[in-house]
């Protein structure tokens, strides 16, 4: 009877031992076992499965990287040191007061040199303001409340939301495989430099092209308020800003940021009912609107 | 006395294995500060680069963990961090990929991708892109436009 005992006691231990060693296969042998193709397809399947994730924030920067390039080569940027200076002294501060403070290698600001109005938000915090949507400011604190809005579109990764499904799934089935050392390495590079390709293409579509939906471009206004405030500024300085672009978008032509923003008016409702329901409060300084005056265009 | 002496071994023991299985949390940011408090403007305490792995000593306050690195206790933003163990790509140190996890950056879209890219579209302007990383304003900068607008309120420390 102790003996059986004895037995009945190992047989859990040993269920356990023999699950855990199969945890461990070691994808290695996959490339250079003896394996059948079957058995070669479901590991690799495995490994894309457990490649699916969103883009890392080093990702996410060569991405940005890629988008300011396709952004720069259509809109030079304005040579303008005092206010490009002062634009990413305002923003670098403003962003660490963001729910993403830090990026891979830290947000930064250019003035496009163009009329239109418009602003981009590259992934990994590379973010463009046209001299035309700067124009139109009166003081910092609508200055900032257009910064915080695009700094929002960073935070909430909506620049990389406009990539594609099967974009992105094409590039993890690559990573994937990568990492298990199923491909060489000249093939592994050709395919991941082409989902790059497309990756870029489906960003730059969804920024220039088609713009953030209008629950995005919602949701980055209150994120944008929540920034204000956490940094000291009068988050009506948004409200302001929405003001004056309803009254021009009244007779400017539906193209560039009137075509891809939703109407300034349904944002402004948004925005101020945004602040009343959350009692947000601010005061506009005056040693903020003196180095404003410096630097306005 | 003796049964006291070996509780109190046992005990001492358990609480030492405690400490060295602290959760452990890598940095996926380029480079970062270890703060003295839980402010984006705290003085650092020290500072870690990609890849640097942390030891978490506190839970989570406010977006701030508290950890620990090279000694040195500190606060770190919490989407600086990921409780993934770091792996490199072959492509970038010569060594094997990891088995289980296919982590970080690197084994994606690294500079190699980008130099592939760049090849193919010769048109896209990087040598603007590369000009606009280099407008990188100092924390002391950064710092007295905060303190100059009034800015900060209770996330400037003192």
């Amino acid at each position: 009877m102790r003996g059986s005992t004895r037995w009945f006691s190992v047989v859990p231990v040993a269920a356990v031992l023999i699950a855990f060693s199969c945890a461990t296969v070691d994808v290695e042998d996959l490339v250079e076992g003896t394996l059948d193709g079957r058995e070669d397809a479901a590991k690799a399947f495995d490994l894309i499965d457990k490649a699916l994730r969103d883009p890392f924030p080093a990702e996410e920067y060569y991405i940005g990287r890629a988008v300011a390039a396709a952004i720069l080569t259509r809109y030079p940027a304005m040579d303008d040191p005092g206010r490009t200076g002062y634009l990413n002294t305002l923003g670098q501060a403003l962003a660490k007061f963001s729910a993403l403070p830090e990026t891979f290698r830290g947000y930064r600001f250019a003035v496009l040199d163009t009329d239109g109005i418009n602003a981009f938000a590259a992934p990994g915090g590379f973010i463009f303001l046209t001299r035309g949507l700067l124009a139109g400011q009166r003081n910092e604190e609508q200055m900032a409340a257009v910064v915080a809005h695009e700094i929002a579109h960073v935070s909430l990764r909506h620049g990389t939301g406009a990539i594609r499904q099967a974009s992105w799934t094409k590039a993890l089935t690559v990573i994937g495989l990568a990492a298990g050392q199923m491909a060489t390495d000249s093939e592994v590079m050709d395919d991941l430099a082409e989902s790059f390709d497309d990756v870029i293409d489906d960003i730059v579509q969804g920024l220039v092209v088609n713009g953030y939906s209008r629950q995005q471009e919602y949701t980055a206004d209150r994120e944008a308020l929540n920034i204000l405030h956490r940094a000291g500024y009068d988050p009506l300085g948004l409200a302001e800003f929405l003001r004056t672009l309803r009254e021009k978008s009244a007779y400017a032509e539906r193209k560039g940021f009137f075509e891809t923003h939703p109407p300034a008016g349904d944002r402004l409702d948004e925005v101020e009912r945004y602040i009343k329901d959350n009692r947000l409060e601010g005061i506009a300084d005056r040693v903020r609107t003196a180095r404003f005056s410096r630097y306005a265009l | 006395m003796r049964r006291a002496l070996v509780i109190s071994f046992v005990f001492i023991a358990v609480c030492a294995l405690l400490a060295v299985a602290a959760e452990m949390v890598t940095v996926i940011v380029g480079k970062t500060s270890i703060r003295k408090d839980r402010q984006p403007f705290a003085p650092a305490v020290a500072e870690a680069v990609y890849t640097d792995r942390l030891a978490v000593i506190g839970g989570e306050e406010r977006g701030w963990l508290k950890v620990r690195h090279k000694g040195v206790e500190g606060w770190i933003h919490k989407t600086a961090v990921t409780v993934k163990k770091p792996e490199v790509s072959s492509r970038e140190s010569g060594e094997r990929v990891g088995r289980d996890e296919i982590a970080l950056a690197g084994k994606g879209f690294d500079r190699e991708v980008e130099d592939s890219y760049r090849r193919k579209h010769p048109d896209m302007n990087y040598a603007a892109v590369d000009r606009m990383e280099n407008l990188n304003v100092s924390e002391t900068a950064l710092i007295a436009f905060v303190r100059e607008g009034n800015l900060g309120g209770k996330e400037l420390s003192p």
